[in-house]
């Protein structure tokens, strides 16, 4: 088969797919109508701007080497991202099928070109070319431009598909995955930091932009946008040493990309069989051996193994004790006080872990038949899954309020800490159990680290988790009133807590029997909502 | 269909004269929007029995199976388990049955040997009654080895091997399993099939659902074929005649046969490439 042949072919699986979307339902209907329109306007403004720009600056020189260099980068991390989640045709697809590596490559290509994020960098890119045509009389420039541009975008594709190929195996891998997922909740948390990287992106100076430029020109994006800026000045002869440099660092992807995915071709994945040291009690080891021997501590121990094994839970885990140890230690440095009050706000360490309850069965759906069709009671599977929930919790509370009182002298806020904690976990959990069988919600396990937390249920999803969230924030607002108002009295603040003991426990126990009688009567319904299959 | 040597009436029971019931499903129905998937089936699976529930893909096994185990809610009908009705109170019915359903996802952040020590204690087995069940389990299905790794790092045959234990830890009065042959290989086949027939020795009854008639036929004494949601014919396998096998039975109660239209003649062009 000729190779123009297999890129047609290609082109046009790509676009069958793209196309079979648009039958997934209303959502990816959706979905796929904004992600197009979104690459036509950023195509188009792109286009626009790099049609009208003064390429002979020396100013947007640098930019358009930055710039470059940046759109590069980003078309290296954002499928990144969509690993496991987008249709995308892959190595592994090509298995069973005689084409030759050349083949491949170039059939990945042509595939990789079809799609809204082509469309629009093509677009930006036409829009350069455009830009220089205008500025220049010359046919050369435009003709080194128009190279630019077509490298640039072959570049694009191949990097695009470089992290699944490279990245692909080891992040089907389950212990690939499970890392992926904690390194993604780190970034997720991360996202606070954002603004620091704005502010000193904001501050940077000239020379500071110099220099930078001065090392992107270098990366194959980098080069070949300075080569558009070059050939816009008219220089043609400087503008091809740089479209010669970004097109050797094209080909070195390329290359890199076609090893790498010969590599994945040629392997078959073996089963990789965890060795762990065998315990006289299987279930009732470490933290859980202090649990009852009964199916309510055996729903407890399993919990609380998830919470250990299972990345989705490490991530609550992780999310929680950075927002009520983290957060506040920042804010409080940042502010310069050592205000005792501060300790107070480990208890949102608490409030973190009940909202991340709303959804028990979900998080396991697939799974969750195992519980639900047992002779065990909704009750009792309720009492372990909180106390599995409690334990931890309660201790990363403590812990942050602990640490958080080392650093603001705050330990005559520590009790009334505690027992707000407590007191907010208790009636907390009580309207996630009940928000748990009133809206469940399916949480694919798929290959994407960072869809963890996201129920894949779009809209209805979202707007079913915030009332969950609104409940349980009318759950915890007294609480949360009563030390707000009583900041300034460690003891005011205790009897907060003292007094909100009791009131957890009512909530409790009237949400959890409330969660329990539904459930018994809703297991059908239960499992289908988390396990749609 | 009358002419077919297992009892070929729509509704029949497969039940012998008397063999009390294990399991009765009366008039069942369910409905997926304008699909029906199960229409008005009538079966009833004796005590004791080794029964295949055999049918083409989308026949309605899995639904039936479902709606048995109260996993779905039929729209009509009755379901009892050992003379006791499944839906007014799914937990008691649940205490009699066992469940190996298709998909086979277990909590598969446990090892094998938690897995199953979780699963007798949520049926009310004390935890070491639990632990020598689960150990006498792993060494019957030769999961010994491996019941210290996590499930999720379990080959395809592993996994079907533990959530039958799990399902057989609380020594249940009848086991229904899903397609629990589909996809495993013959060592793993036969530790399973080896496990059933001792359940089944000891009185247990096992309802299984397959479409390979090969498997129904060695491990089963009574079997029925379903098809469009109905129950087509059902009746003891030892009815059938001398030489003649259950697929061809199969095949002429549900209408199927060899590939009809279509010109397939390239297919004999050996040696031919594009």
């Amino acid at each position: 088969m000729s190779l123009w042949r297999v890129a047609r072919l290609f082109a046009r699986l790509k676009l069958r797919l793209v196309r079979n979307e648009w039958r997934r339902g209303a959502s990816a209907r959706i979905g796929l109508v904004l992600s197009w329109l979104t690459a036509l306007v950023l195509g188009l403004a792109g286009a626009a701007v790099a049609a009208t720009a003064d390429l002979a600056d020396r100013r947007v020189l640098r930019l358009f080497t930055l710039v470059g260099a940046a759109l590069g980068v980003a078309f290296v991390i954002l499928p990144a991202l969509v690993i496991g989640v987008s249709e995308a045709i892959g190595p592994d697809h090509l298995k069973p099928y005689p084409l030759t590596r050349r083949q491949q490559v170039v059939g990945l290509l042509a595939a990789a070109t079809v799609g809204p994020a082509p469309l629009a960098g093509a677009l930006a890119l036409l829009g350069a070319v455009v830009g220089v045509a205008r500025l220049t009389a010359g046919a050369l420039p435009t003709l080194v431009a128009g190279g630019a541009v077509t490298t640039y975008l072959a570049g694009a594709v191949a990097a695009s598909r470089l992290p699944s190929v490279l990245l692909g195996r080891v992040l089907s891998s389950r212990r690939g995955r499970d890392a992926a997922l904690v390194l993604a909740s780190l970034l997720g948390v991360a996202v606070y930091g954002l603004q620091f990287v704005f502010r000193a992106v904001h501050r940077l100076s000239d020379p500071a932009l110099v220099r930078l430029a001065a090392v992107a020109r270098w990366l194959p994006p980098g080069a070949l946008g300075r080569s558009l800026a070059l050939a816009a000045g008219g220089n043609a002869a400087a503008a091809s040493r740089w479209l010669a440099v970004g097109a050797a660092g094209v080909a070195a992807v390329l290359v890199v990309w076609s090893t790498a995915m010969r590599r994945q071709l040629g392997l078959s994945p073996s089963p990789a069989v965890a060795r762990r040291s065998r315990t006289t009690e299987p279930l009732f080891d470490g933290l859980s051996s202090a649990l009852p021997r009964s199916s309510i501590g055996a729903v407890a121990a399993r919990e609380l193994r998830y919470q250990v094994r299972d990345p989705r839970r490490r991530v609550q885990a992780l999310t929680a004790l950075v927002m009520g140890l983290v957060w506040p230690v920042v804010n409080n440095l940042h502010s310069g006080q050592g205000r005792a009050a501060t300790v107070l706000f480990a208890t949102a360490a608490c409030w973190l872990v009940v909202f991340g309850a709303t959804n028990q069965f979900g998080l396991d759906g697939r799974a969750a038949w195992f519980d639900l069709t047992s002779s065990t009671t909704p009750r009792r599977l309720f009492v372990g899954r909180n106390l599995a929930l409690f334990v931890p919790g309660f201790l990363a509370a403590a812990i942050a309020c602990g640490v958080l009182a080392g650093l603001t002298g705050g330990w005559s806020y520590v009790p009334a800490a505690v027992a707000v904690s407590a007191a907010g976990m208790v009636a907390g959990l009580g309207g996630a159990n009940l928000a748990s069988v009133v809206a469940p919600l399916p949480v694919p396990e798929g290959g994407n680290p960072l869809r963890s937390g996201n129920a894949g249920q779009g809209c209805v999803a979202g707007l079913l988790y915030a009332v969950a969230l609104g409940m349980l924030t009318l759950l915890l607002a007294p609480l949360v009133a009563g030390i707000t108002v009583e900041r300034r009295s460690p003891t005011a603040c205790l009897f907060v807590g003292l007094a909100g003991l009791p009131y957890g426990a009512l909530a409790w126990w009237v949400l959890t029997g409330a969660a329990a009688r539904l459930l018994r009567r809703r297991i059908p319904e239960v499992l289908r909502a988390v396990d749609p299959r | 269909m009358n002419g077919d040597p297992v009892a070929a009436v729509p509704g029949v029971t497969a039940a012998g004269p008397s063999a009390p019931a294990a399991i009765e499903l009366a008039g069942l129905r369910k409905r997926f929007g304008e699909k029906v998937a199960v229409n008005d089936l009538w079966l009833t699976v004796p005590s004791g029995s080794f029964f295949g529930l055999v049918g083409p893909n989308g026949a309605g096994k899995t639904t039936t199976l479902r709606m048995l185990t109260g996993l779905l809610r039929p729209d009509a009908g009755l379901v009892r388990v050992t003379g006791l009705d499944v839906w007014p109170d799914p937990t008691a019915a649940k205490v009699r049955l066992g469940l190996v359903p298709d998909g086979l996802t277990v909590f598969e952040r446990l090892t094998g040997a938690e897995m199953l020590v979780y699963a007798g204690m949520l049926r009310g087995l004390d935890e070491s009654e639990a632990q020598v069940r689960s150990r006498a389990l792993l060494d019957a299905l030769g999961l010994a080895a491996d019941a210290d790794a996590l499930i999720v790092d379990y080959s395809h045959g592993m996994r079907k091997k533990v959530v039958l234990a799990s399902a057989l830890i609380h020594r249940p009065d009848v086991l229904v399993l899903d397609e629990p042959f589909e996809g495993i290989d013959p060592v793993s086949s036969s530790a399973i099939r080896e496990v059933l027939q001792r359940y089944r020795d000891a009185g247990g009854t096992v309802l299984f659902s397959s479409h390979v008639m090969e498997v129904v036929e060695r491990l089963c004494d009574r079997v029925a074929i379903i098809a469009q949601g109905r129950i087509l014919a059902a009746g003891p396998l030892d009815a059938l005649p001398a030489g003649r096998h259950l697929e061809e039975v199969f095949l002429h109660v549900v209408g199927g046969g060899p590939a009809q239209a279509g010109d397939l003649s390239w297919l004999g062009r050996a040696g031919r490439r594009p």
